[in-house]
């Protein structure tokens, strides 16, 4: 595999055993064979964001494990900035940041700067590096009331903010980051994201980002992985997914009044409704079905219009209809 | 090598300070714990002098050598506590808690020591055996001869040793079972012949408590060797050499163990 590539993965597997459903109270201690990862491959440039979505159990949490050299793959290769993660777990940690959505990086009982303090020397830190990178998180991420204060009297928020800071301290050069905007509100987010951005930008660090959060896949990332029942469904740009899979258009439509609801109906005729009566409409348009122009048209001679706009599928639609399907 | 270490010792010494931090976040904990050690330390050296209330020994232990044994049993339980970690581990596996440890580039065995280091309460107990030992051997006479001291102590160390190798391999049984709830209760039980003396116990006990779970090693041999009971080298080497292949034995032990178990590692909950 090729060294200059931030992340090459092929024919990962990674396996475990469940246990089978039960239909009697005294059949117990019987497994099944169950793959969380199922062959993937991909590789994944230096200083790429990409994200990593799909449906709950599709297996994106394993694949950060096994990329941050937590968990030990069945079968298949895994190389990250050269290393093999768990392998070389401990030279290899240096490189990387990691934040698990699900796991307090914090020390409960402490004031949040000890936590800090001791990333810093577990990341070997010098004094005059910790406090200019201190600084520098702070101000972007608003930790300067956070610092003092214990943990466990910190909201989930302001928690989430202050994990930021312990994972980016030590500048790595691919950050890892499992639903990290769990829980934070949307001034804070904007902060995250536009921080993840000036890194990106800055340092050349590599992001590879699972989410629920369609917002954070359209601000950050050029690239898209979509994994379902622990396969790579769809590996390519945002824009190519947009273009390619967005089967419908989306017309939203605010009314003062309607003039002549018999036209309107006509101009709908090959729409889905999604919502209708009162002042505001939204209609689904498969994108095959004919010229939009016709459709606004009937719409402006049969209302008042008081504000229309005509756009693609939602991002959250067309991953949707991909994880309904199973494969785009 | 010589920087790991030295990174190693340094994350150990801030530990600690987080660990003195914590009690000064929680100032009742630290004031409660010295009334528990204090009252521990009382408890046992009334129970030896109401046993002894109309005897005057059992076999060869007289009262001065059972609170001597006692101090011995402090010193020994407080060293112990250094590597609580281990005990704790099972729930870290099950919960997925490790992930922490392997991403970080830090010793994973020396990380799950370190973060559940509780200082403060292992000098209270070392600090309360060292006292005992100190306060037995003036109020009862005890000839102590420092070399004797000294080669006690490192037994007990050693033997500490066994028994936390012994617990981490218990610990990292969790990576297939899970729940070692069971095995780690039958382990527990044991801990009570460290305070009492298992010179007396039947043979076929006393093999089982010195070779195999050797709970001898960490309080009863100890003693008899600063009290000056064993004096001859050839047993005191005995000991040692006991101690040492032990040691080797549950040290291979656990590093089979934690390498197969962290390859089995599933990360669960998150």
């Amino acid at each position: 595999m090729c060294i200059m590539k931030a992340i090459a993965v092929k024919e990962l597997v990674k396996a475990y055993r469940r246990p089978k459903p039960k239909r009697h109270w005294y059949k117990w201690g019987q497994y099944e064979p169950f793959r969380a990862i199922d062959g993937i491959s991909f590789d994944i440039e230096r200083g790429e964001m990409v994200g990593y979505l799909g449906p709950n159990g599709a297996g994106k949490s394993t694949t950060i494990k096994l990329l941050t050299g937590i968990l030990t793959p069945t079968s298949g290769q895994v190389e990250v900035l050269g290393y093999v993660p768990y392998q070389q777990r401990y030279e290899y940690a240096y490189h990387i940041g990691v934040i698990l959505g699900q796991r307090e990086l914090l020390w409960w009982d402490l004031p949040v700067l000890d936590s800090l303090r001791l990333y810093a020397e577990i990341y070997e830190l010098t004094m005059e590096e910790f406090e200019n990178r201190l600084e520098l998180l702070s101000e972007v991420l608003g930790l300067e009331d956070l610092l003092y204060i214990p943990v466990r009297q910190l909201s989930l928020g302001q928690k989430k903010r202050c994990e930021f800071a312990a994972s980016l301290m030590h500048k790595p050069d691919i950050i890892f980051m499992d639903e990290p905007m769990i829980a934070l509100d949307v001034l804070v987010k904007e902060r995250i994201r536009k921080l993840i951005r000036d890194v990106n930008k800055l340092l050349g660090t590599t992001v590879f980002l699972t989410t629920h959060d369609m917002g954070d896949v359209e601000e950050l990332c050029d690239r898209v992985i979509i994994l379902n029942e622990g396969k790579v469904v769809y590996d390519g740009s945002l824009p190519r997914l947009k273009s390619k899979y967005a089967r419908w258009k989306t017309i939203e439509f605010e009314v003062s009044a309607i003039r002549d609801r018999s036209m309107l109906d006509r101009a709908l005729a090959s729409c889905e409704i999604v919502r209708a009566g009162g002042a505001n409409w939204e209609a689904r348009v498969p994108s095959d079905a004919g010229p939009i122009p016709q459709i606004v048209e009937g719409i402006l001679n049969s209302c008042a219009v008081v504000d229309l706009s005509v756009h693609t599928s939602k991002l959250e639609l067309i991953i949707a209809d991909i994880f309904r399907s199973g494969a785009p | 090598m010589i920087r790991y270490l030295r990174k190693h010792l340094k994350l150990y010494i801030r530990y600690i300070r987080l660990d003195f931090r914590i009690y000064q976040q929680y100032w009742s904990y630290l004031v409660s714990s010295f009334i528990q050690y204090v009252t521990f330390t009382v408890i046992s050296v009334v129970f030896w002098q109401a046993v002894f209330f109309n005897v005057t020994a059992i076999g060869d232990w007289d009262v001065s050598k059972l609170v001597m044994l006692s101090g011995m049993m402090f010193v020994g339980f407080g060293l112990y506590i250094h590597f609580w970690g281990f005990y704790n581990l099972p729930g870290k596996i099950r919960q997925g808690d490790l992930d922490l440890y392997l991403s970080r580039p830090l010793n994973p065995v020396a990380a799950i020591i370190f973060s559940e280091i509780n200082v403060v309460a292992a000098i209270s107990e070392m600090t309360t055996g060292l006292a005992v030992v100190a306060s037995a051997a003036i109020y009862y006479r005890i000839p102590i001869i420092l070399a004797n001291l000294a080669i006690g102590l490192g037994l007990l160390v050693l033997g500490d040793l066994v028994l936390v190798l012994m617990q981490g391999a218990i610990s990292c049984s969790a990576f297939w079972l899970g729940k070692t709830g069971i095995i780690q209760g039958m382990r527990d039980l044991l801990d009570d012949f460290e305070r009492f003396p298992i010179t007396l116990l039947p043979s076929g006990l006393r093999f089982f408590l010195t070779y195999i779970i050797p709970m001898a090693l960490v309080a009863t041999y100890p003693t008899l060797i600063v009290v000056g009971d064993i004096e001859a080298l050839q047993i005191t080497l005995q000991i040692a050499i006991i101690e040492l292949a032990l040691l080797l034995l549950w040290a291979v032990a656990f590093s089979k163990a934690w390498s197969a178990g962290i390859r089995r590692y599933g990360s669960f909950g998150g």
